[in-house]
């Protein structure tokens, strides 16, 4: 009895688990019959529901402090578009949204509107979801972004982002550390800084913090030295480095002549610049906001020196559309964009975040004119994001970064020589774009 | 008997089914991927054919990896099974409040691991203001860089690494030991046994299957834990000396796109833990 019992048990849990696996269609019953009937119903309740607004969905990745200043933006965007009805949420931080994305494109749930780097677009357009938002911006829209924010966004000579927030690198320095050095001048050529250099440092410091761990932020800063010595990373078609030898060479020399002076640290603790490792940083707005407001140091901020040219790294977070079959959607998640990155809504954004306004429209509106004089560190970066380059978006730009930032690590460990090092840097690039 | 057998297969279905759905396919998948070039996006998948095992082979940063992983996997298995096994012996032989010393070991094992990360950077930190640093200025010697220093780095994983596994290690072989039979001990005492003797006649054959899940599963948990402990305290540097087969794999196919060529390193890594356990399986039955 008990056998047959246990047996009866187990085909049913095998049966269930089954069927639930199971996608064949299972013959009308009475039940599925209701259930064609009800869908018949709802079919006719979206003829009635045509006049609903258009629904977005838009994933970010910001923190809690500005996701609520977000959301609240949201709030009155929907408020004024009866039409539109955007929902934002919280999906990941950082490269980790990417991963999302991902799983979502690969189950086609990919959001209308996605916040991310311009150094996704090339994989992102590869799925063929991406939307040419270039075909959606009209003549005034482009003349209201700066030309290097919306090259940023662009992937075989099309744009297929938009910027919402930019951040550009400067010098930040210690304003003591530069007075009882008797310094009054922020050097503004190669020269001149390192000039200062053996001046700033001292037996508890050093002149400057030039990153040699792995990672973007080693290559980012060493690239400014590199498109201010007339060079950039990539060709205009993006199939070889867009340097000569001597410029990359020259460039690489200048970077790892602090370390190997001694005018730079090998290794850093948690932040030089909070633990008065160094008396400059090369950083964005960002953290000289952090060092003025919150940590209540006594800071200056200068544009980085120039050599051929001034130049400096630009960074932006860029607004990605889907194509989810909607044309209307498309409209609308477009729409959106648009109010966000302009005129005052975008002050709003900026002031708030911290980021830099990416619109000329928003940069010279009244209330970001009167937030620029209460905060000229600001205002500092807003003038250097004129000289902002960005980084090539391609899918390849993350192998190259790796390969630019192990380098200098090898040269500044005395494994390699700079002039190894920027062979290395042109040969193993040029195969990556192979 | 027929029927009972037959219910016993249908017992053990449904975890088929799920290890099939969330292991074995996507583990062929995996391994089909290897044979093409992929970017994770993209709807269409170029077949390479070997390309991506060539590659693997060719490339310096890999070979690099793999040569980082034996030397961390294999410092690692060997230092913390022999200590814990020592520790076990003690522990269990008489100290009082034996259970209170077991929980402190294990401590460790049940902290996450980027937690461990964190608060063990803070330790090698290579100014002054490190704990280790300030621990052996006490004693006159020079600060180090530790994990910042390409020759010490490893060697800074392998403690953290170390630390974080005895007490697991501890709760097996502590199981294992109480398994043995108490006679066998007396015998050996009535015939003039030294606790040495004991030790290594007794107590280390009987601790053979013991001594066998401990290093299968401490060298499979140093193959692959070891992410979360390099990515939040070296990043797999300085100068890839602590670049891991498995940060490398990440790093390849998560930041740099090409999944085919990281599913060619994860399936290297599959078959590499498969030789080893089957290795030590051999081993240990020989001894």
């Amino acid at each position: 009895m008990k056998k047959g019992l246990t047996t009866i048990l187990v085909l049913i849990l095998a049966f269930s688990l089954l069927v639930g696996c199971s996608t064949t269609e299972e013959p009308k019953t009475e039940e599925t019959k209701n259930e064609t009937t009800k869908t018949e119903e709802k079919k006719d309740d979206v003829k009635k529901e045509e006049a609903e607004p258009v629904a977005v969905e838009f994933w970010h990745g910001y923190s809690t402090d500005k996701a609520e200043v977000l959301d609240e933006l949201v709030a009155k965007y929907n408020a004024e578009n009866d039409e539109v009805n955007v929902t934002a949420k919280f999906v990941a931080s950082g490269e980790e949204m990417l991963q999302k994305v991902q799983a979502a494109i690969m189950a086609d749930e990919q959001p209308d509107i996605l916040w991310g780097y311009p150094t996704w677009t090339g994989v992102l357009e590869s799925t063929g979801k991406l939307v040419n938002v270039e075909g959606l911006m009209d003549d005034a829209y482009i003349a209201d972004i700066p030309e290097g924010l919306l090259n940023a966004g662009k992937f075989n000579d099309t744009i297929y982002s938009v910027p919402i927030e930019a951040g550009t690198l400067y010098f930040i320095y210690n304003k003591d550390m530069f007075e009882e050095a008797g310094i009054t001048e922020v050097p503004t050529t190669w020269e001149e800084l390192y000039a200062i250099a053996p001046q700033l440092t001292t037996d508890t410091h050093q002149a400057i913090w030039l990153p040699i761990e792995v990672g973007e932020r080693t290559t980012w800063t060493w690239e400014c030295f590199l498109w201010q010595n007339g060079g950039d990373i990539l060709n205009d078609n993006n199939t070889a480095v867009g340097f000569d030898r001597e410029n990359g060479l020259e460039a690489l020399a200048y970077y790892s002549q602090f370390i190997k002076d001694g005018y730079a640290p090998i290794t850093v603790g948690q932040d030089p610049f909070i633990e008065e490792q160094v008396a400059i940083i090369i950083g964005t707005q960002g953290a000289a906001n952090a060092y003025i407001n919150k940590y209540e140091m006594n800071v200056g901020v200068a544009m980085l020196p120039g050599k051929e040219q001034l130049a400096t790294g630009l960074g932006s977070n860029h607004y990605f559309l889907f194509n989810n079959g909607e044309e209307a959607t498309v409209d609308a998640a477009f729409d959106f964009v648009k109010w966000m990155t302009t005129g005052e809504n975008h002050a709003e954004w900026a002031i708030r975040s911290g980021y830099l306004p990416v619109a000329n429209s928003a940069r010279e509106s009244e209330k970001y004119v009167q937030f620029g004089e209460e905060n000229p560190h600001m205002i500092v970066a807003a003038e250097a994001l004129t000289h902002g380059v960005a980084r090539p978006p391609i899918e390849e730009y993350p192998q190259i970064s790796d390969l630019i930032s192990t380098t200098i690590e090898a040269i500044a460990y005395d494994q390699m020589t700079p002039e190894e090092g920027i062979d290395h840097i042109i040969e193993s690039t040029n195969d990556i774009l192979k | 008997m027929k029927k009972n057998k037959y219910i016993g297969y249908l017992l053990i279905l449904p975890t088929y089914i799920l290890f099939a759905l969330f292991f074995l396919i996507p583990l062929l998948y995996s391994f089909k991927l290897t044979f093409y070039e992929w970017n994770g996006f993209s709807p269409t998948m170029e077949f390479v054919g070997l390309q991506n095992y060539m590659m693997l082979f060719q490339s310096q940063d890999f070979i690099n990896a793999l040569k980082n992983t034996v030397v961390y996997a294999g410092s690692t298995v060997i230092l913390a099974v022999f200590i814990s096994l020592v520790l076990s012996v003690v522990v269990q032989d008489g100290i009082k409040g034996y259970q209170t010393i077991k929980g402190i070991y294990f401590l460790p094992h049940i902290v996450s691991l980027v937690a461990v990360g964190v608060v063990w950077s803070w330790v090698f930190l290579p100014n002054s203001s490190g704990l280790l640093n300030a621990i052996i200025g006490v004693f006159g010697l020079e600060s180090q860089k530790w994990l910042a220093d390409p020759n010490l780095a490893m060697g800074s994983l392998v403690i953290i690494g170390v630390w974080k596994s005895i007490g697991y290690n501890m709760v097996i072989f502590i199981a294992g030991l109480l398994s043995i039979p108490e006679s066998l001990y007396e015998a050996a005492k009535i015939d003039g046994a030294t606790k040495l003797q004991s030790f290594t006649k007794i107590t280390v054959p009987m601790l053979k299957p013991t001594m066998f899940f401990v290093m299968v599963s401490a060298t499979i948990y140093s193959l692959f834990q070891v992410f979360d402990i390099v990515n939040v305290t070296t990043g797999g540097g300085p100068v890839g000396s602590t670049e891991m087969l498995v940060t490398y794999l990440y790093k390849v196919g998560f930041e740099q796109f090409q999944i085919g060529y990281a599913s060619a390193i994860a399936f290297v890594l599959f078959i590499m833990t498969a030789l080893i356990t089957v290795i030590q399986k051999k081993f240990i039955e020989e001894r």
